[in-house]
């Protein structure tokens, strides 16, 4: 069997430069079938860490026209629909959110500052669903004292640059709309530079400081445990029609939030998948090609070969392993250049602050791999098929 | 003479014959022959080109069967067997040598010699052992690495000639073995086809060369399909 592999290395190096444009065809295909396999994994898999990162409980609620600098008049969320929804049964708890940007200033600076709030006893509880750790100091904890914690890059000396010019600690107070606030903790750096520059306070400090005591921008709201999410979130729908006498809320459950953006993916996934495809199906036509010439080439030592003993079997074996190794190779390349390229495609996103994840799970080594190898074999089928069926006295004939 | 160990033809041709059909034309390459060969004899068949000598050999060497008629290698029936079984026979009980030589010229000497190995169940360990004492039967024990096209006509020919026996095979069947090849490689070739006859090995040359034919104890003449003369006589 060595030896047979031994041969057949021999006559694939033997035709060195069509080998390569052939096993160039197989290449492609596998690069690109690779790197949108480890893309789309790798999406997936985030996908999945944030479904369960946030919280597969948690039905989120917003006003339809709720904007970023808060809600103004009576068409925002309220404190009264946060006591609606607590009045529904599997509701395990609600958490009402307040965000807002306020100026803020530190180091004679002055910058808009996004403020996220939450009530003080909630804190805990949110930040261990969106996966935030305090980097140093401690978490809000009291709803009136005046306290801050911010995000990363504040005491990041890189990034504070574009801040207050100057990094901050804990212990420092910064000035929020004229008033003196201590900041108490730092958030551990997460990657994503919004999170990173954002601050956090107690809802009551916030609304203080919005002058919207009743206002509340989103409601967090986490069922009992082995509760059907979706259809909790209809019934808090239907209740909120109800008391607000109209349709001008939105309830976000997170299985439809990430099934949406898996379907898409799926979508994209298997239109670009076709396209490799069909790229690979040229790359097998072009090994069927080759290998066709190979066998026109080789006729007469098909010949010799059968006259020493060789059975058809034999021919057939040395013919399908050599266009076999000829897709295995172009596997290993495409299979190489395709996590080159995923992970470049990594790369480049991270430059523009968007996460995208390669996955390289070792499945698709096997798969990318096997495939490749088994294409060749089907591709070299035919043309090995017509070099064992050749009959001695004709192949010896061939001059 | 030849050291003629037992009576037993090691081949047979019962009433062989062999028709090709040319377009309209029907070609009678083979035309009734029979003929028996025993173990041990150093054959020489003859004819002028269309006498149907290379059709013999094929059929011989079990390379291609009779359209009718039968072909008997150690008293095996050809026509009773499957193609894998007449492979395995032309393996096992046939060294084939060419006018051409037909090495595969990707391979080293000795990797051409282990070549028939390939299509058989074979000891590893002593098979490479086996294949350089057959190159230096041959003389090439200098040359064992060497690609055909870095040898002469006469050492590739010498090269074929190991390969047709890394079998052990009863019968060496050489095809025109020295038609390219110059009178001093002739006269090596011929050496060593009656040394291997001088060991048991049945020879059978197929040429048209008259000086060849008469290195061989028994000359058979075809013409247009049938033998017209088969002699036995003393080598000279």
């Amino acid at each position: 069997m060595l030896h047979i592999l031994k041969f057949v290395i021999r006559n694939i190096k033997r035709r060195k430069l069509r080998n390569w444009l052939t096993i160039a065809g197989i290449i492609v295909g596998v690069l690109a079938i690779v790197s949108l396999i480890s893309l789309s994994e790798g999406l997936k898999e985030t996908i999945d860490k944030e479904f369960d990162s946030m919280g597969a409980r948690k039905i989120t609620i917003t006003s339809k026209y709720s904007s970023f600098l808060g809600t103004k008049g009576n068409i925002g969320l309220t404190e009264n629909d946060v006591k609606t929804i607590e009045k529904i049964s599997d509701i395990d708890k609600t958490i009402p959110s307040v965000s807002g940007a306020m100026e803020a200033t530190y180091n004679r600076k002055t910058m808009l500052l996004s403020i996220t709030s939450y009530d003080a006893d909630d804190f805990e509880e949110m930040f261990q669903q969106n996966n935030l750790k305090l980097l140093k100091g401690k978490m809000i904890s009291d709803k009136s004292t005046k306290e801050i914690m911010l995000g990363f890059d504040f005491t990041n000396s890189d990034k504070a640059d574009n801040l207050f010019k100057k990094s901050i600690d804990v212990g420092q107070d910064i000035e929020i709309d004229g008033k003196k606030y201590t900041v108490i903790g730092i958030v551990a750096k997460t990657g994503n530079y919004m999170t990173d520059s954002i601050g956090y306070m107690s809802i009551d400090n916030l609304q203080e400081l919005t002058n919207s005591a009743d206002n509340v921008d989103i409601i967090y709201a986490i069922t009992k445990k082995g509760k059907d999410v979706k259809t909790i979130g209809e019934r808090i729908s239907n209740k909120l029609e109800k008391s607000r006498g109209a349709d001008d809320f939105k309830v976000t459950t997170p299985d439809q939030a990430s099934e949406d953006r898996k379907k898409m993916l799926g979508v994209v996934s298997i239109v670009v998948i076709g396209i490799a495809c069909i790229s690979l199906l040229v790359g097998g036509i072009g090994i069927a090609n080759s290998m066709y010439t190979s066998v026109l080439e080789r006729k007469k030592e098909i010949g010799v070969m059968k006259a020493i003993g060789a059975k058809r079997s034999d021919i057939l074996n040395i013919f399908l392993l050599e266009s076999g190794i000829i897709g295995l190779i172009g596997g290993i390349f495409g299979l190489a250049l395709g996590l080159g390229l995923a992970y470049s495609i990594h790369l480049v996103a991270a430059q523009f602050a968007v996460d995208i994840s390669i996955s390289t799970n070792p499945y698709i080594f096997i798969l990318a791999l096997g495939f490749s190898f088994i294409l060749g074999v089907l591709s070299g089928l035919m043309p090995a098929l017509s070099a064992s069926k050749q009959e001695p006295v004709d192949a010896l004939k061939e001059e | 003479m030849t050291n003629t160990k037992d009576n037993r033809p090691v081949v047979e041709l019962k009433d062989v014959h062999k028709i090709y059909h040319m377009g309209n034309e029907i070609v009678k390459a083979v035309d009734g022959i029979s003929l028996k060969i025993h173990h041990g004899e150093l054959v020489s068949i003859m004819g002028p080109s269309g006498s149907g000598k290379s059709t013999m050999m094929h059929i011989i060497g079990a390379l291609d069967l009779p359209t009718k008629g039968k072909v008997l290698i150690d008293e095996t029936d050809l026509s009773k067997l499957s193609e894998d079984d007449i492979a395995t026979i032309r393996g096992k009980k046939i060294g084939f040598i060419f006018q051409e030589f037909n090495l595969i010229p990707t391979l080293s000497a000795l990797e051409n010699v282990r070549l028939p190995m390939l299509f058989q169940d074979y000891d590893e360990e002593d098979l490479d052992q086996n294949c350089i004492k057959l190159l230096t039967k041959v003389g090439l024990k200098e040359r064992i690495h060497h690609k055909p096209t870095e040898l002469s006509g006469g050492q590739q020919q010498r090269v074929a000639i190991a390969r047709s026996l890394v079998n052990d095979p009863d019968i060496i069947l050489a095809d025109e073995p020295t038609g390219a090849l110059d009178s001093k490689s002739n006269d090596e070739i011929i050496s060593l086809l009656e040394e291997l006859n001088r060991q048991g090995k049945t020879v059978i040359i197929i040429t048209h060369n008259k000086s060849v034919a008469d290195h061989t104890d028994r000359n058979i003449i075809l013409k247009d399909g049938k033998i017209m003369s088969d002699t036995y006589r003393k080598k000279q």
